[in-house]
Parts: C-alpha cells; structure tokens; sequence
C-alpha cells in the first residue's frame, strides 16, 4: 500500500489529467457579453434570492436572477371574526415578503397594520409628486406595469410599486386598488429607479409598504415616505447612519414601521412611529454572514416581530419583545441550510428549512412554533417541492410554501397544519418573489421570469387557487 | 441580499463593466471552469455553471467588499452554482454520464490505473468530491477549502479522510483484480 503522501501525489494527478483545458472560447465570449446583455440591474426588481435558488430547477434559465419583489401583507387569521370579514375595530396583522437576495432577493415577512379604522377605500387625492405626475387616472382591470412589490392595508386597500413607463422610459410607478385588485388606478411614485433588492450599486427603490391609507414606504435600498396615502413622497436618512446606508426590509405593525438596515458588516432594526419619520436605532446586531449573499427576512405580527438572516445557511436573528428589538436564536440554525420564516398570530409562527441544503439534503420541512418562536418543532413529513423559498401564512392550519419540482416553480399548500400537503399552483418557468396572505382567504404572489417580465397573482379561497390579476382583469 | 459594499465598485455601469473585465480575466475564468468540469464530469454542464456563477458575480458585483479577494469571492460562488447543477440533476431523472473525452479507459496498467482513481473520483459524493478537488487540484488549505464550501474545517477533514480511504479502496481492489490470472 502506498504511504498517504504518495496516494494523494496520485490523486493530484489523476485531477489534472482529468481536468479540461482552458475554458472554450465561446465560453469567454457569453460571459464577456454579460455587461451587455444585463447592462442595468436597475431595470429589474427584486428577489435574486428566489431566482438563484428556482434557477437552480429551471434548467433552462442558466440565468439567476430576478426582477421582483413584493410586499404581501397578511391579515391576521387568528383575529379575524367569523366568515373572515374584518370589523371596524379588527386590529389588522399583515404578514409579506421584504429584503432580496438571493438572489438577493425578496423575502417573506409580516407586518400589522393596527389601524382602529379600516384605511379609506377611496384613492389618495391628487399628487404633487413629481414623477409620474400626479393626478389618479381611472381605475381600470389592468395593472399597467411590471410589479416588483406590493403591500395591503386591508381586503380591499393595496399599491403595487413596479415599473412602468414614463414618456416612454422606465420609471417607479404605482398603482392602487380599492377593491382588493379587481381595478388599479395610477398614483404618484417617488422620483427613483426601481433596483432588484438585493443589489446596491445604484441607489432606487426595490419594496413598497403602508400601513394605512396615509402612511406608506418606498425603500431598498433607498428609504423613502409618503404621509398622504402616496400623493408626495420624501427621502429619508436615518440619524446615526452613512446616508447611503441600505434598507434591506421594512415592515409595519401596531402603528410602527421597522426598518432593517446594513450598518457596517451588522444589520440593524431602525423603527419610528408610522407617521413621524423619527427613526431610532436598536441596540441589537446581527452579524452579517460568510456567505456570498446574504438576506435578510423581517416578520411582523402585531406587537411581535423576527428578523432572520440566512446567508445559505441561518446565521443569526433578532425577536421584538416588549417594543424592543433583542437577540434571538431563529430556527434552523443547525440543519445546514436557510430557513423562511412566516407568522399568522404573534404566536404562531411557521419556518420553511431547507435542511442539509448546503451538506446532505434532506429536502425541504415545516417547522411551527406555538409560543411566538421559543420553540420550534418539525410538523408532518416533508414539503413536496425543493428548495423552498417562500413561504406564508394564513393561520395555524393553512400555510402556503413556494418552491420548485420538476415541472418549475410551485406553490404547494398545508390546510392541516403540515400533515399533509398539495401542489396547489404550477407557475412554470419564473421565480416566485414574494407570497403571503392579505387575509384569511386572500393572499398575493408576485412570479417573474428570466426575460424579466413579471406578473401578480392572487388566491381568493385560501390558497386554493391562484389567478393573475392585472392583465386580464383579474 | 445585502452586503456590505465596495462603494468604488458597481456605482456606475461603466465602471461595473471595466471593473468585472479586469477581474473576471481568462486566468480566473480558465481555473473556475476546470474546478466545474472536475466537479460536474460534464463540459456542457461545467460550461453553464461557469456562465451562471459569472453571471451571479456581474449581478453582485457592488457586494464585494475587496476586490483583491475577487478570486475567492467567484471561487465560492462557482462552487455553489456547481451545487446547483448537480442538485438540478438530482430532481431530473438525468443519467449522468462521463464526459469520454475526460476519461477514457486505457488497457495500460499505470493508465488503468490513473482511470481507475479517475472513475472513483467522480463516483465519489458530490461534497466528497468537492472538498479532494478544490484541496488536491486547486491546492487549497483546509481552512481556505472551508471557507470556500461554507463547512467547518474539521468537517472538511472528515470529508477528506473519507474520501481518500474511498479512493484508496477503489485503486486497491483494480490493482487487486489485474494481479488474478
């Protein structure tokens, strides 16, 4: 037997007798072509993140990237009266997606929105805004732009920030519905490029998220605020921070808005009051990771709320307890691999991990949390799809879970709390961005595809089935 | 998502453009696609996991903080996009087959014998044969080979033992076979 030095001596061998050549030549080329071929990454939206991981299962698209993100906000299932239709006193969670990566990418998360009354159904009065001009234009069944976000303040009451066109140019627009997506009318959008979230090298806007009918952000990685239901819109810095510091999430709940923030090589959580634009920032820090691409994750549900960064496996997070933002161990910390998070109640929590993702896969399961995200436990078998990368939940039984199998993208569904699971949705060749519930029975997905054209999808049963809304009336 | 950021790097598309020329040059690209193909065992493959990483490198360029540590950067990002495939041909009914052209069987014993640790290598796990190629190929430490597939380094250890006493069984039982009659 030959000593180790030796065998290993064989072994480089071996390798570099079976390495190939030099990269072909046609190789160089595509890859010399690429800053041509994607000249402006500030023409895509958000969600790297979920692209990176569903490129993976679109063999087609050797691309990995994106163009979207979205907010989805979620009304909290555990508060809803009977029948799901909310009162004027119901106190209104929201849970949607927020921060790219992965691509960089949009993620899931959650926010409440607590306004005592339900926000005005009737369109922000006309704009002062610069770009596009201001005044409302009719309402009409389709969307009129590419969606990269969206965010809802109750069923009925949502704005969808994407791109759209402006003397026939790119340009932020956003478009506001009164009736839970059924007709979309054009308002005023801050004077800024829409970026895919988790890029930084140009400043834009990548996420859109109100809390009420007045009260609304622009950010990612810019930060910007409207507090007449979008009619102006002002830039905002955060006192304590590089002025080009990055907004990689933004949630609202309970009448505060949080921001997370990279500040140097930690994230931070800066929050304010909803309509004062007086943000603080919290003690906690949560370390930015070894990783390539990190992304950041904030959940919020009434006075609770999570932030989990994963940066290809969980690295590290922060709970908010008692209006404060502290350290949290998030789930999944040791299986390997990222893990998506989601609440219907400040109880209940639901994480998606892709366990063994990044050592030995063991696919892709549901974890719950009953106490607010002390303890998480594994529900049910596995999730029926790889490489999770959203996921939403209405309440304790009905959790939605974005993914691929072979056929592309899915979204499958629980309605037992992860006993058993069905492919309620297959989207094909795109990369899901953003999903989540705007109530108990609605809830919102944004799909994009390679070629950058992306599309806005709502369930209006539960998570049963999932239609495009906007193009063809919804 | 986000990271912390290089602000000479990525502000504008010119600059992106000069800055990922100079650092995506024919060195870094010849190294990256010879890992790919030594991972993948497939041109083809190792050809669109090379685009795809240089293409997540382009979109994250203004993520890199130094640019001296462009290599490492992209080397990572190689060996995630390498994962990538190969966990795409996991949910594929895809039989992979060798690239003839970088293992041919050969009836000379010395070279029989180089097929035969050729073939095992490939045979190996892919996190296996991960960690022997980027520590016997590409000549990193242990510790750059943990940085690089995001394991501990005790873990990649690990790996490497088993891995080469793999090897070593697969090299034993051909030399074995050719000594009977």
């Amino acid at each position: 037997m030959k000593s180790d030095e030796s065998f290993e001596r064989e072994v480089r061998a071996s390798l570099r007798a079976s390495a190939a050549g030099s990269a072909p030549d046609q190789l160089a080329a595509r890859i010399g072509e690429i800053p041509s071929r994607e000249p402006s990454p500030r023409a895509r939206g958000r969600g790297l993140r979920s692209f990176a991981r569903l490129a993976v299962n679109l063999a087609a698209a050797a691309v990995v990237v994106i163009a979207v993100a979205a907010l989805i906000v979620s009304r909290n299932g555990g508060n809803l009266p009977a029948g799901g239709q909310p009162t004027g006193s119901a106190s209104l969670a929201t849970q949607g997606a927020s921060a790219a990566t992965p691509a960089a990418s949009a993620m899931p998360s959650a926010a409440a929105s607590p306004s005592a009354t339900l926000p005005s159904a009737t369109p922000p009065a006309a704009s002062t805004s610069p770009v596009p001009p201001a005044t409302p234009s009719a309402s009409t069944a389709l969307l009129g732009l590419s969606p990269a976000s969206v965010t809802f303040v109750s069923p009925n009451d949502g704005w969808v920030l994407g791109t759209g066109s402006c003397s026939g140019a790119p340009c932020a627009a956003i478009r506001r519905t009164a009736d839970g997506g059924r007709t979309w009318a054009a308002v005023s959008a801050p004077h800024a490029a829409i970026v895919p979230g988790g890029y930084q090298g140009a400043p834009g806007i990548s996420g859109i998220r109100f809390a009420d009918a007045r009260n609304g952000w622009a950010f990612g990685p810019d930060l910007w605020a409207t507090h007449d239901g979008g009619a102006t819109w002002a830039r905002l810095t955060i006192a304590g921070l590089p002025a080009d510091a990055a907004i990689v999430a933004l949630e609202t709940a309970r009448g505060t808005v949080h921001a997370v923030v990279l500040d140097g090589q930690d994230y931070r959580v800066a929050s304010s009051p909803v309509g004062a634009d007086d943000f603080r920032l919290s003690a906690v820090r949560v370390p930015v990771g070894a990783g390539p691409v990190p992304s950041v994750q904030l959940v919020l549900s009434g006075v609770a709320g999570w932030l989990i960064e994963n940066d290809r496996t969980v690295v590290g997070g922060a709970r908010l307890v008692n209006g404060a933002w502290v350290a949290w161990q998030p789930p999944c910390a040791d299986v390997v691999g990222p893990a998506f998070l989601a609440a219907s109640s400040p109880t209940e929590l639901a994480a998606a991990c892709d366990v063994g993702l990044w050592g030995t896969s063991t696919g892709d399961h549901l974890y719950l949390s009953h106490d607010g995200g002390s303890r998480f436990v594994e529900s049910g078998a596995a999730v029926p799809l790889q490489m999770a990368a959203q996921v939403a939940s209405a309440s304790q039984s009905v959790i939605v879970v974005g993914g691929s199998d072979a056929t592309g993208a899915v979204l499958v569904a629980t309605f037992d709390g992860g006993r058993t699971w069905a492919v309620v949705a297959h989207l094909g060749a795109v990369a899901i961005a953003d999903l989540g519930f705007t109530t108990a029975t609605q809830g919102v997905v944004i799909t994009a595809s390679a070629n950058g054209t992306a599309s806005l999808l709502m369930t209006r049963d539960g998570g049963r089935t999932w239609r495009a809304v906007g193009s063809t009336g919804g | 998502m986000v990271k912390a950021q290089n602000p000479d790097i990525g502000r504008t598309d010119d600059r992106r453009t000069q800055t990922f020329a100079e650092l995506m040059d024919r060195r870094v690209l010849d190294n990256a696609y010879r890992y790919a193909t030594l991972i993948l065992g497939d041109r083809a493959d190792a050809e669109d996991a090379t685009h795809d990483a240089a293409l997540t490198a382009w979109r994250h360029l203004g993520e890199l903080r130094d640019p001296a540590k462009f290599e490492a950067w992209f080397g990572r990002i190689v060996v995630n996009a390498c994962r990538d495939r190969l966990r795409a041909r996991r949910r594929r009914p895809v039989h992979v087959e060798l690239d003839p052209e970088l293992s041919s069987p050969d009836a000379n014993d010395g070279l029989a014998r180089r097929d035969t640790l050729a073939l095992a290598i490939r045979s190996l796990s892919a996190d296996h044969r991960e960690v022997v190629v980027l520590r016997f190929y590409a000549d990193l430490t242990v510790d750059q080979v943990a940085a690089r597939t995001g394991v501990g380094a005790g873990t990649v250890k690990s790996r490497l033992h088993y891995a080469l006493r793999i090897l070593r069984a697969a090299v034993d039982a051909e030399d074995e076979g050719r000594s009977r009659p």
